[in-house]
């Protein structure tokens, strides 16, 4: 069969109402505070056992896909990404709602994320194979030293400065080693409360350093949560298209970044929109309006983490390694439908393949007028519905997304308590991205660096194995580049402004 | 142009010196671990420590960046904070439903700056009320999470 077959399989009218509901399902989980992509793809994974292998593939992509998307809504209206790969979508998009731009961003966000989501696909359609490949060359101390990378970029690019940056993303690192140590099994920072054997969940962290300090201020002023803006009738495409067209190259480069960094597994999802708002921000002639609500930073973050559903599938599929935890998911799905993942998946398994990946293709393009319709209802209701309504709605909200996790009641606990200490955080300057990054890549960063230094100390030059290795050093110019920009340009701008 | 004398981050060296005491404790700690799970408590420690002491000498003189000022009610944001918390903790011992209904209604009035009039009360208690137990049928009974 070739591809024109392939397509055809894909646009039966199951295959397409599959797509459908699943974008519309995603996008609507994914929207909610409190709920996520992993959560959405979770529940729904059962529903697709009895459906047969490419469908059962169709109907899981459109929902991640969607909930991936539908993260954007929360972050640009309520300050609160659904997903860690939406952190950096509240640097701008927030700023924008709070302008009475918010119909617009979420239009700019749609259409972005359709981008990035079609480069993606396209990827895994044409080079799938080739690209997983790229994953292989990354050993512990790559994955040590982009780890640190994506934290001294989040340190770097989050408002405020940048030590604090950093030392948020330290604290970030501290409470990922609560619980069992994942090299050496010692049991750290539990004390009396066995409840954190366990460590501290990721989600319930996610939930509750970035949703309750915005409950807490939500509750503080009479005003609007939101400003309506002038009412324009429409979607604001016209204004969304003039943007996306002054930033091309932007919507291209994220998408790629999106693509390339979503590859990685573990740690592509949540830095890859990060990578692309850091290139974003230093290309731009308006870089000095990044984290003001500059549309150019919603294109770069949400055209890069809708890159990653197509890249994060990528070693999922050639190599059984899940890119996401959503991936993750989805490998034990294709697991109970009997697909074995592997580069023989693409010759062995070829219809089933690409019919999945033209679904995919199929569900991102349906998710066009589908993120439209549903972005401008969430923002007319986000804007209407009243702050006493709101508020408590939002927090049960928080609360059932923390517990169906692991349906624990401590996870719930964990979620209440980071969330109160983030809002005492942030009045000393302290904001939640940086520690939320930290916890996320803390066992990413820790692994990988107490494996560097056994098979450093193995081989008798623990620095040759940190310093040396061709892809580390890349990325190490990363971080000194990443440091370094943010205080030239300061000290640049203080040259201008000395005259 | 740059403030001439722009005010010491106050609120920022209480966190870095709360960074700082985190960090040395953290790094006291780990003297019980192994030698491999020892190795990053210690190191991220005592960045910890290198980097809210570097801040604090930063901002003493007087080149941090400070917060803005708060405005609006600090009486409703503690009582936001102190319902979530009970919500938390009150999860297992009353029940989701019990404890939820009581933090939302609790919410309800602490995010209401407007009148009470019947309408507004019943309006909001009734959304709110209807947004529970959709939530509490969708996840107990059709997704099966078992709500404690």
């Amino acid at each position: 069969m070739g591809s024109a077959e392939y397509l055809l399989a894909a646009l039966t009218p199951l295959n397409l109402l599959l797509a459908l509901g699943g974008v519309i399902a995603g996008t609507v989980i994914g929207a909610l505070p409190g709920l996520t992509a992993t959560m959405a793809v979770a529940v729904l994974v059962p529903f697709t056992f009895s459906m047969q292998p490419a469908a059962a593939l169709i109907a899981l992509g459109a929902i991640y896909t969607g909930a991936i998307y539908g993260g954007a809504y929360a972050a640009i209206l309520l300050n609160t990404p659904g997903t860690p790969s939406s952190i950096a979508t509240t640097f701008d998009g927030y700023p924008m709602a709070r302008a009475g731009k918010g119909d617009l961003a979420l239009t700019l966000a749609c259409l972005s994320s359709v981008f990035g989501g079609l480069v993606g696909a396209g990827f895994l359609l044409l080079l799938a194979p080739p690209m997983a490949t790229v994953a292989l060359k990354f050993g512990p101390v790559e994955y040590f030293w982009l780890a640190i990378f994506g934290l001294t970029l989040i340190a770097s690019l989050g408002e405020g400065s940048t030590l604090k940056g950093l030392i948020g993303g330290c604290l970030g690192l501290l409470l990922s080693m609560v619980g069992v140590a994942d090299v050496g099994g010692d049991i750290r920072y539990v004390g009396d409360y066995k409840a954190l054997l366990g460590g501290i969940d990721v989600v319930s962290a996610l939930i509750g350093l970035y949703c309750i300090p915005v409950l807490i201020e939500l509750v503080a002023t009479p005003a609007a949560h939101l400003d309506a803006g002038n009412r324009v009738a429409g979607f604001r495409l016209r204004e969304a298209g003039a943007a996306l067209g002054r930033s091309k190259f932007n919507l291209a480069r994220s998408s790629v970044i999106g693509t390339v960094v979503g590859i990685l597994p573990g740690a592509g999802g949540s830095i890859a929109s990060l990578v692309a708002y850091s290139e974003a921000k230093r290309s731009s002639p308006r870089s000095a309006n990044f984290g003001k609500g500059e549309p150019d930073g919603v294109i770069a973050t949400e055209s890069a983490n809708n890159a990653t559903v197509g890249g994060g599938f990528i070693p999922t599929l050639v190599l059984g390694i899940p890119g996401t935890p959503p991936d993750a998911i989805i490998l034990g799905a294709l697991l109970v439908q009997g697909i074995r993942t592997g580069p023989t998946l693409f010759t062995q398994q070829a219809p089933i393949v690409y019919t999945f990946i033209w679904g995919l293709i199929l569900a991102t393009v349906i998710m066009l007028p589908v993120g439209l319709l549903i972005g401008r209802f969430a923002f007319r209701s986000i804007v209407a519905i009243p702050k006493a309504v709101l508020v408590p709605c939002v927090a049960l909200l928080t609360v059932l997304g923390s517990f169906s996790v692991h349906n624990n009641v401590h996870e719930v606990q964990q979620m209440v308590v980071l969330g109160v200490a983030a809002w005492g955080l942030g009045r000393m300057g302290f904001s939640a991205s940086p520690i939320v990054l930290g916890l996320i890549l803390g066992t990413i960063a820790e692994r990988g660096y107490v494996q560097g230094h056994l098979i450093g100390g193995a081989r008798g030059d623990v620095w040759a194995e940190f310093f040396a290795r061709p892809i580390s050093m890349a990325i190490i110019a990363f971080i000194a580049l990443g440091l370094l920009w943010p205080w030239w340009q300061a000290r640049r701008a203080r040259r201008v402004a000395h005259g | 142009m740059a403030e001439r004398n722009p005010p010491i981050d106050r609120a920022g060296i209480a966190g870095c010196v709360l960074a700082v005491v985190l960090g040395a404790a953290a790094v006291w700690a780990a003297r019980g671990f192994s030698d491999l799970g020892a190795v990053f408590p210690r190191t991220i420690g005592s960045l910890l420590v290198v980097l809210g002491l570097a801040y604090t000498v930063l901002a003493l003189r007087r080149r941090g960046a400070s917060v803005a000022p708060l405005q609006g009610s600090g009486a409703r944001r503690l009582g936001v904070a102190l319902v979530m918390l009970a919500w938390g903790f009150a999860l297992a011992p009353l029940g989701f439903a019990a404890s939820s209904a009581s933090a939302m209604a609790l919410l309800l009035v602490l995010a209401n700056h407007g009148r009470w009039t019947l309408r507004h009360a019943l309006l909001y208690a009734g959304s709110a009320g209807l947004m529970l137990a959709a939530f509490y049928v969708l996840f107990k009974h059709a997704l099966n999470v078992p709500l404690p």
